[in-house]
């Protein structure tokens, strides 16, 4: 089959998304495997597979392209990870290449260190309380709700904190903001119109 | 790909980056994350955020023997304040594993080697030391023992994903009188990073060996418990 055929009969959306759509199944693979090999080749079987269920026309017309994907990934990942365990289960010797790699967490791996110090040291400059509210929700987990809930204030007062705690950070950073925080800007523009 | 998107400036990418969304609303942020640029950046930043509040938020370690590139220390520590809650109560260990090795001297003026030193310190609770003193001793004899308690004593350094590596190590040979703790370990180790498939998996093949079985059966049914 031509590159040139496939280009023809793959669906628009998959043309029109093939980066967003690695660099997503990248992310969603990091989350669950630890070898940075085994993220590339699940991501790569991945798209092979999706890109054949378009082209026989089996990704149904209400299943969206991200979500197809995404489900055809999950698989792939419980393959592989039942293969890494049946091998271990079988004596059957491990390659050293498919053993986890020294790291605390696969996603962490897409954090850029220098950024990270950056926002450390913009973190030191922004008063304590947003900094303990930026912990609560993008350390602890906690959600706006729940923490307006407990502090029993509106939702939109707590979000409204965390954006002015973002864009001050992104101030502090003399830096074009990410996509949230420039959103999270033309969002509060919009309101304060 | 909508830089404007609503999802990508709610809760969902810095609960997907803390991992406290739960599994199924992790699934559908993650069907929707996989086509939409503004989401994955999101997560990106969140990544980020995350990982250096909880620097910031802690003291570095004393002694890292990988180096002590600022950067390293802050995904090192950000991974402390990884999982969500309920799966990472579950990865914590309240009790070491118990060493019954008849070569440690507890008393630290007369140990010799790294092995028995760094024993020594796992005896008397001081992982991080114990940690520091057996990877030394793995360099030179890397046997599943000295990989089993290494793996354990970063675990309970607060190392999670360290640990998950040795205690892999410590799998090999197949069959060695550590394989089936070095397992339940190991499952620990992926519940502190917030991994329970991993951990549920590790715990199989305990299952599967016919080893230590009762105890990795309950911590099974607790990851279960939580997930549902």
């Amino acid at each position: 089959m031509s590159s040139t055929r496939d280009s023809e009969a793959l669906p628009d959306a998959l043309l029109s998304l093939p980066h967003a759509v690695h660099v997503g199944l990248e992310m969603v693979a990091a989350r669950r495997l630890d070898n940075p090999e085994d993220v590339r080749e699940a991501v790569q079987e991945t798209l092979a597979r999706t890109v054949a269920a378009a082209l026989q026309g089996k990704i149904p017309e209400d299943v969206a392209l991200g979500a197809y994907a995404g489900g055809v990934l999950r698989h792939v990942v419980a393959d592989k990870l039942r293969d890494l365990e049946r091998r271990r289960g079988n004596g059957v010797p491990v390659d050293p290449d498919d053993l986890p790699a020294p790291h605390p967490d696969p996603l962490q791996r897409l954090v850029a260190g220098e950024r990270v110090e950056l926002l450390r040291q913009a973190l030191r400059r922004i008063p304590s309380q947003e900094r303990r509210l930026l912990r609560r929700i993008f350390v602890e987990g906690e959600r706006v709700a729940d923490i307006a809930r407990r502090a029993g204030e509106p939702a939109e007062r707590i979000r409204q904190r965390k954006f002015r705690a973002l864009r001050r950070l992104r101030e502090l950073m003399g830096e074009a903001g990410p996509v949230t925080m420039d959103a999270h800007r033309r969002q509060e523009g919009h309101d304060d119109g | 790909m909508d830089d404007r998107c609503l999802l990508a400036m709610s809760d969902a990418p810095a609960l997907y980056a803390a991992r406290a969304l739960p599994g199924p609303e992790a699934e559908a942020f993650e069907d929707h994350l996989i086509g939409c640029g503004a989401c994955q950046e999101a997560v990106r930043e969140a990544l980020h955020l995350t990982a250096a509040l909880a620097a910031e938020g802690r003291r570095a370690p004393r002694v890292l023997r990988w180096g002590p590139a600022i950067a390293l220390v802050a995904v090192l520590v950000g991974v402390l304040a990884w999982p969500s809650d309920a799966v990472r109560r579950l990865g914590r260990v309240d009790a070491p594993p118990e060493f019954r090795g008849l070569a440690v001297r507890v008393d630290p003026d007369s140990v010799a080697t790294l092995g028995d030193r760094g024993m020594a310190a796992y005896v008397r609770g001081d992982f991080r030391e114990a940690a520091e003193l057996l990877g030394a001793a793995a360099e030179d004899a890397a046997q599943p023992g000295v990989r089993f308690f290494l793996g354990v004593s970063l675990l309970l350094d607060g190392r999670p994903g360290d640990a998950a590596a040795e205690l892999t190590l410590a799998l090999q040979p197949p069959g060695n009188p550590y394989e089936g703790e070095a397992l339940y370990y190991l499952a620990k180790a992926r519940l502190a990073q917030g991994d329970a498939e991993g951990a549920l998996g590790a715990l199989g093949s305990v299952d599967r060996l016919g080893l230590d079985g009762a105890r990795a059966s309950a911590l099974a049914d607790s990851i279960r418990s939580v997930l549902r």
